[in-house]
């Protein structure tokens, strides 16, 4: 018999960043309408303010500051509130809030000023926080369509633009069509285990592999469905080809906020669904979880083909397109060694870490793209930089920051990332998986020092706007990307009360 | 966290954040202004120093004799390495405290000469900027807590002498230089790493030790850590580990410190601008190499007993490195005629005796003369960077007053016996009219070097270092002897050196137009009055020159800080008379806590002091014989290059053939083998042909996909987009048809994956 549940069965105090979240866009959405059109300066702060609150509150709870409930489930367990779960939140919103950062001036100047821009921002955000915190492969799905939606959207926003419309679209469909892997294999998981709550799973897993029943086969192709869905929305090689044309023909400021925030949620759902649901999953007569050498081929693969294109690409958007499949592909090392038993939660860790390390970086790189743009979004090829380092030494030196951090050069986030990663995969005995992401890793350095050479080497007329919002936005990724990287410590120790998986 | 930035536990981050602020300001903010540059540059080590004397009161006064065992001192968490964190941060011990006394304040005398030297340069702002991370470097490595700390700073020092000295980088002499500097401190940096390493690796493997560490609290203070080094063996078979970490750490200081046989770089390096030489001499560079062995002194002399003459290998290395240097620098400085050459190989001499000191347990003495050496060589070079300024003003008035402009035809690249004009002694003479300031205290500088008796500081520490091996020597052990005999050598000839520089460049008429105009330095109108009105100036009057305000100001700014160190040259040595004589030693007492084992003062000899004194003054006689008595005339040859020949002379100037010898065999080889094997048969052969084998590939790949994509795709869609309609229409029309060709793809690697899950649950 379906009762209905009382409130205070929800346990909703240990949502509430997502929550206030939540609640701000939606009266955002509304407020918005009355924000008179010269005036949205007003809709950005807002969004901002949004922002900083559940912010803060996720600071609060990841620091163990504030006890929201930490550790329970929030609406019958399609909800966890963990300290992953801060994490992410903390990670996604700070992602967000240089997001509206970058976008601001951007906007203005290409006059395409429109309140609804902040608003999909918000709700995609919110997105991204979900999937970190789905308990339920339900939670993930719904959160990766409220993670994905508002940015197709974003991706079209210059409608009058073909190629951003193009990319609109092409996005969409692509999208669209991993999506249906998602659903299916979540249908197909769901057969199996007659669950879509991790728990449940995991001790469906259980069972299965006990009775050794056949439809753990089933639950096999379940679990590579929902990879692949997933390596859609992270970028992993086969399934990244939407990344660079999209990248390209999206407005600056949204790839900026999307390059960071779709990668974000899907490895956030990558790991809960793999270390929290299937960590157990281990075919007989095998040491490690059956879909841990598939997720290391696929990282390879990522890391080989997005730093060898990424060297023969002349146009930055394309070239850090390229860079971020790359990086995925070193996210991937971490993810596959969560199938070690054993090592689940110090590569859980590595994960958060890297994508903490990765926001600052990457959303920095773009807004300095966005600087050089022009305001008909053209300009933005490598030639563009040249001269930068006379004309705008503060821009081209932040800018050498970023690229030295995704290169992974000591001192910077990048190389504390790229550090726990691949000490991860040695965890898990992924020696040559590691090997390769040290090689592509020491290619990558020629693209990324390509771009310094460009701007501090080569003679070029080296034009920029910084408008003050853009100027905070790349100050304090630089700063953010620089202290993480003198304070390796501050990454670990965010990290460290992570704990995921059931049976390690 | 509740942090007073001004306890004496967080003094330290603050000193050398200051002068590391002042590098990012200059380089990011007022590049291109010079004034701005000067003041942010002064500024920052001016902020430094008023906190190193707060500091250094506070280690003095308030400290009592524990300081040492308790260290003022703070660190922070870095980095997570499985069970050990690893601990970055600072301390101040009394060698630190006594470290902080001498860096900030002769980097900031010389920041404020460089404001008058290098002014018109028009890279002048870069030159601070330099300036300010070198000293940045240099009080992160004095105040680092541990090994790797030390190490970062080492490092960095090592990049900014390479870009100080090549600093007139259009020079190729100058950029060879810096790149010789760097290259050849690499060599030893790179051994003093792999040490540093396998030091952290058996720290770690010590059982109930601290763990993997570099701290040296845990290391030097730790009787328990040192008796476990010393006993565990090393991959070296019958070394122990102590060893030959020892010896690969001293190997690092054998390169920074410029000793034998990797002294060859520091020579060159006076093609950087003088503030640079100074700084690298005195202040910096040269002195962290030194600063690191006494610092680890503790390690290095682990499981010998030298108060009984016991000495162990790293000890013999330090000893007879440190004196064979000692004694052939002194040699080599006496055959050469460009001032800043012989103070470099004076230098090189110095830090031989530094380094010898510590071969024989002299751990105070070796301080001593650090802190010393630093005063009144950086006195020297500056006064010497004064020197050759007025005798380039002078090459230019001597054109204005009618003398043919000598032409010098610069030679391209390093030459070993090639002297610029303005730097060479045999063209100066009689500069104490011109540049009295900078006569006076080169004189005290000098004076300082050569251990004249009983006054200046040099005599000071240079004595206790002889009166330390005399006390070994005396017990007819070898190795001090010969240590003993080697210094006292090197003492005499540093007199004689000292003298005939001095006396060669200011004594007697000017032996050029350039000497004859040279100058006019600060001060110079009342030293002319005063002197017309001496008896003894008879004949030889002077007439009054008027200077113009802008080069008067310069010279200012360059002397006033020569006549501050000369204070220091002199009464720097009155805090470390031996306690016999004076009562009390207050150095010793205060720096002795700093070891484990309180090291020993020897006994009060007489004998030792007086040879020392007998040999200063036997130097600086002969020199006086020689260059002083009768002053060279234009033309005349060097008495010198008169007694020893023309061969010996020419061995002399060529630096004993060492730096032709690593040209010819080791460098130029190492060119032709990296040529033939890194870039054609590595780089050309092997990387680039399977690069381009991979590109190949790609292409192929490529192809075969176009292929695929005709036959297959363009199939697909004829027989299906008909049905698809009008949509499919627009729909192609942007999309070009790659999307399907995407989606294909992404099918097609399912099916791949799937094969693939398939294969591996069989």
């Amino acid at each position: 018999m379906f009762t209905v549940p009382s409130l205070s069965d929800l346990n909703l105090a240990a949502t509430l960043p997502a929550t206030l979240l939540a609640l701000g866009a939606s009266v955002l959405l509304v407020l918005d309408l009355f924000v008179p059109k010269g005036r949205k300066a007003l809709t950005a702060w807002l969004a901002l303010a949004v922002l900083g609150v559940s912010l803060i509150v996720a600071l609060l709870s990841l620091g163990d500051v504030v006890d929201l409930g930490t550790g329970e489930g929030a609406f019958f367990g399609l909800y966890i509130a963990d300290s992953f779960t801060d994490a992410v939140s903390v990670i996604v919103l700070v992602t967000a809030m240089l997001g509206v950062a970058v976008a601001y001036n951007y906007l203005e100047r290409t006059g395409m000023q429109r309140g609804e821009y902040y608003v999909l921002l918000l709700f995609s955000a919110l997105g991204a926080m979900l999937m970190g915190a789905a308990g339920d492969l339900v939670t993930v799905f719904v959160a990766l369509e409220l993670l994905s939606i508002p940015l197709y959207i974003l991706s079209g926003f210059r409608w009058r633009d073909e190629g951003s419309e193009e990319s609109a679209l092409k996005y969409f469909i692509l999208g669209a069509f991993a999506s249906g892997f998602l659903v299916y294999g979540i249908a197909l998981i769901y057969g199996a285990t007659g669950t879509t709550a991790f728990g449940g799973i995991w001790a469906a897993t259980r069972d299965l592999l006990a009775a050794d029943a056949a439809t753990k086969y089933v639950l096999l192709l379940g679990a590579g469905m929902v990879l692949a869905g997933l390596g859609f929305k992270v970028a992993a090689v086969p399934f990244h080809m939407w990344t660079p044309d999209v990248y390209q023909g999206a407005p600056t400021s949204v790839v900026a906020y999307m390059s960071v925030a779709a990668k974000v949620g899907g490895f956030a759902a990558l790991v809960r669904v793999l270390a929290w649901g299937l960590p157990d999953f281990v075919l007989s007569g095998q040491s490690a979880a059956a879909w841990q050498s598939t997720v290391w081929l696929i990282a390879a693969l990522t890391m080989i083909l997005g730093n060898v294109v990424a060297v023969a690409q002349n146009n930055l958007k394309r070239l850090l397109a390229y860079s971020s499949i790359a990086h995925a592909g070193y996210i991937l090392i971490a993810v596959a060694a969560m199938g070690t038993a054993g090592v689940a939660n110090e590569a859980a860790r590595a994960v958060v870490i890297y994508l903490m390390a990765y926001a600052f970086t990457n959303v920095g790189a773009f807004a300095v793209i966005v600087a050089v743009e022009r305001d008909d979004g053209g300009h933005t090829d490598i030639d563009n930089v040249r001269g930068l380092a006379k004309e705008q030494p503060v821009l081209a030196a932040s800018m050498a920051v970023f690229m030295l951090s995704l290169a992974g050069v000591p001192l910077t986030a990048g190389f504390v990332g790229k550090w726990f990663v691949f000490k991860a995969g040695l965890a898990a005995d992924l020696v040559p998986v590691t090997v390769i992401g040290v090689l592509t890793s020491a290619i990558s350095a020629y693209y990324y020092l390509r771009v310094i050479w460009f701007m501090y080497f080569e003679e070029g007329e080296g034009k920029a706007q910084i408008a003050w919002p853009l100027a905070w936005g790349i100050s304090v990724a630089a700063i953010g990307t620089l202290i993480l990287g003198f304070f390796p410590y501050l990454l670990s120790d965010m990290a460290r009360g992570i704990a995921l998986a059931f049976g390690g | 966290m509740n942090v007073n930035w001004f306890s004496a536990d967080y003094l330290p981050w603050l000193i050398l954040f200051f002068p590391l602020l002042s590098f990012v300001i200059i380089v990011l903010g007022t590049i291109r202004n010079v004034v701005a540059s000067q003041v942010v540059a002064i500024a920052g080590i001016g902020i430094s120093w008023v906190l190193s004397m707060i500091l250094f009161a506070k280690a003095v006064w308030l400290a009592d004799e524990t300081l040492g065992e308790h260290v003022y001192g703070s660190a922070i968490d870095w980095l997570h390495l499985g069970a050990n964190t690893f601990r970055m941060g600072v301390q101040v011990d009394p060698l630190t405290a006594y470290m902080l006394l001498m860096v900030p304040l002769a980097s900031l005398l010389i920041f404020i000469y460089s404001a008058g030297y290098m002014h018109g340069d028009p890279h002048e702002a870069r030159f601070f900027a330099y300036l300010s991370l070198f000293v940045g470097a240099m009080l992160t490595l004095v105040v680092a807590d541990n090994l790797l700390m030390l190490f970062i700073g080492w490092e960095v020092m090592g990049f900014c002498s390479y870009s100080l000295i090549g600093f007139w980088f259009h020079k190729k002499s100058a950029m060879e230089a810096g790149v010789k500097a760097f290259m050849t401190t690499r060599v030893a940096d790179v051994l003093m790493l792999v040490g540093i390493g396998y030091l952290f690796i058996m720290t770690g493997r010590m059982e109930d030790g601290p763990g993997f560490t570099l701290s040296f609290q845990d290391i030097l203070r730790n009787e328990e850590m040192l008796k476990f080094l010393v006993n565990a063996q090393s991959v070296i078979w019958g070394t122990s580990a102590a060893t030959l970490i020892s010896v690969l750490l001293i190997t690092g200081t054998v390169g920074k410190s410029s000793q034998f046989p990797l002294h060859v770089w520091l020579p060159d390096a006076m093609e950087g601008p003088t503030p640079v030489s100074a700084m690298i001499h005195a202040a910096t560079m040269v002195s962290a190499g030194v600063y690191m062995i006494v610092r680890m002194f503790p390690l290095l002399s682990a499981g010998a007993n030298f108060h009984h003459f016991e000495y162990n290998t790293a000890m013999y290395y330090m000893g007879i490195v440190g004196s064979v240097t000692a004694l052939g620098a002194a040699v080599l400085a006496v055959g050469q005629s460009d001032i800043k050459r012989i103070l470099a190989y004076s230098t090189i001499s110095q830090l031989g005796y530094m380094v010898a000191a510590l071969g024989i347990g002299a751990w105070v003495a070796a301080a001593f003369h650090l802190v010393n050496h630093a005063f009144f060589k950086a006195l020297l070079f500056m006064a010497s960077g004064s020197v050759i300024h007025a005798m380039e003003h002078g090459e230019h008035h001597a054109a204005e007053h009618g003398h043919p402009h000598e032409h010098h035809e610069e030679p391209d690249g390093l030459v070993m016996d090639y002297c610029a004009p303005p730097n060479d002694v045999n063209r100066m003479g009689g500069l104490l009219h011109r540049i009295p300031i900078t006569a006076i205290t080169m004189a005290i500088g000098g004076l300082s070097l050569a251990g004249f008796p009983l006054v200046t500081a040099g005599f000071w520490s240079k004595d206790e270092i002889i009166a330390e091996a005399w006390h070994g020597g005396l017990w007819n052990d070898p190795y001090p002897l010969f240590v003993l005999i080697m210094l006292l050598l090197g003492a005499l000839l540093t007199a004689f050196y000292t003298a005939r520089m001095w006396f060669l460049a200011f004594w007697g008429k000017p032996r050029t137009p350039a000497a004859q105009y040279a100058g006019p330095g600060w001060l110079r109108d009342r030293w002319v009055k005063w002197w017309n009105k001496q008896p003894f100036s008879g004949e030889d009057k002077l007439e009054q020159e008027h200077a113009d305000p802008v080069t008067n100001r310069s010279a200012m700014l360059m002397e006033i800080p020569l006549m501050v160190l000369s204070f220091f040259a002199i009464t720097g040595g009155w805090i470390g008379i031996h306690k016999d004589i004076v009562g009390k030693n207050p150095l010793h007492d205060f720096l002795a806590p700093t070891l484990l084992e309180h090291p020993e003062v020897v006994p009060f000899d007489f004998t030792p002091m007086l040879v020392s004194m007998i040999v200063a003054l036997g130097g600086l006689g002969l020199g006086w014989w020689l260059y002083g008595r009768k002053p060279l005339a234009a033309g005349q040859t060097d008495p010198t290059e008169a007694a020893l020949g023309p061969g010996i002379w020419k061995m002399l100037q060529n630096r004993l053939y060492i730096d032709i010898l690593y040209r010819n065999y080791i460098v130029r080889p190492l060119e032709r083998a990296a040529e033939k094997i890194v870039v054609e048969g590595i780089d050309r052969d092997t990387i680039d042909a399977s690069l381009e084998s991979i590109a190949e590939a790609a292409i192929w790949l490529g192809e075969a996909f176009k292929r695929f994509n005709t036959v297959v795709i363009d199939g697909f869609v004829d027989t299906t987009v008909e049905g698809i309609g009008s949509f499919a229409g627009w729909f192609r029309q942007i999309q070009t048809g790659r999307i399907q060709q995407y989606l294909l793809f992404v099918t097609l690697a399912l099916l791949a994956l799937g094969t693939l899950f398939l294969i591996q649950v069989r």
